[in-house]
């Protein structure tokens, strides 16, 4: 995505601080502040929306519950593409749900890769976490 | 007793469906365990929670699970175990199929979750 400048002024409180989680995020202050000003515009835009850092970086979650906005839209592809149905199995607001969706639209690139984080090869895991295991169901 | 948190995009009605398979556990849905207090917490938190109340948690999400219980494991901390479906292998409304799949791994594991992550395959 093409990038333009935009030059803000903050107290001086406010740019320490951007300052210190940048370095705590390995990243720049210029970055990160980058990062939080689309944060901010895009809940103002999404507000059903909210972003939280995980340890595979940002996500995007629906607004008030601990669901990610891919598997919200695994969910209803789950349902192939019956809204009504996934909100009723996630006990989900159906225009909660809807507005997850109209954000994966606006945002595509951003929550394919969510989905493929979430679909890392099963064989990945043992070398993520401890005392993994693989158990054969019927 | 065995104790199962469903995670939130879990269908809840899979917990109806277990308890059903197997009357000896106890199953909780996140939106409605203690009160729904925990329906927007993190990962971290969640699963301080299970811990705590010697719950194991049963999930689809590999994008961030996997590295929140990498980092408490790295703390030095226990966890109440984990249960992880393919949700390839298991869509959304394949209930019954599901709480098989956890039944089963109930019976193999006879229950026995804590500190362990179990991928279901």
């Amino acid at each position: 995505m093409a990038t333009k400048p935009l030059s803000l002024r903050v107290p001086e409180e406010v740019r320490l601080q951007l300052q210190r989680l940048a370095q705590r995020f390995g990243t720049s202050p210029a970055t990160l502040g980058t990062d939080y000003v689309t944060q901010g515009v895009r809940t103002t835009l999404h507000p059903s929306i909210e972003f939280r850092q995980t340890p595979a970086g940002r996500m995007a979650y629906v607004r008030g519950v601990r669901l990610p906005v891919w598997l919200a839209v695994e969910t209803v592809a789950d349902c192939r593409g019956d809204a009504e149905k996934a909100s009723k199995l996630l006990r989900l607001p159906p225009l909660l749900l809807k507005a997850a969706i109209n954000y994966a639209q606006a945002f595509p690139e951003e929550i394919a890769a969510d989905r493929h984080a979430g679909r890392q090869p099963l064989e990945d895991l043992a070398g993520l976490v401890p005392n993994h295991s693989f158990l054969r169901v019927s | 007793m065995t104790r199962l948190l469903l995670d939130s995009h879990v269908p809840a009605d899979v917990a109806g469906a277990l308890r059903t398979l197997c009357p000896e556990v106890d199953v909780q849905h996140l939106s409605a365990w203690q009160d729904g207090a925990y329906i927007n917490a993190t990962d971290d938190v969640l699963l301080e929670a299970c811990w705590e109340d010697g719950r194991a948690l049963v999930s689809k999400d590999r994008a961030t699970l996997p590295g929140w219980l990498a980092l408490r494991v790295a703390d030095g901390r226990e966890h109440a175990g984990v249960l992880l479906y393919d949700l390839e292998r298991f869509k959304a409304p394949q209930i019954g199929a599901l709480a098989r799949a956890i039944a089963s791994a109930l019976e193999q594991t006879k229950g026995k979750l804590a500190n362990r992550w179990i991928t279901l395959r």
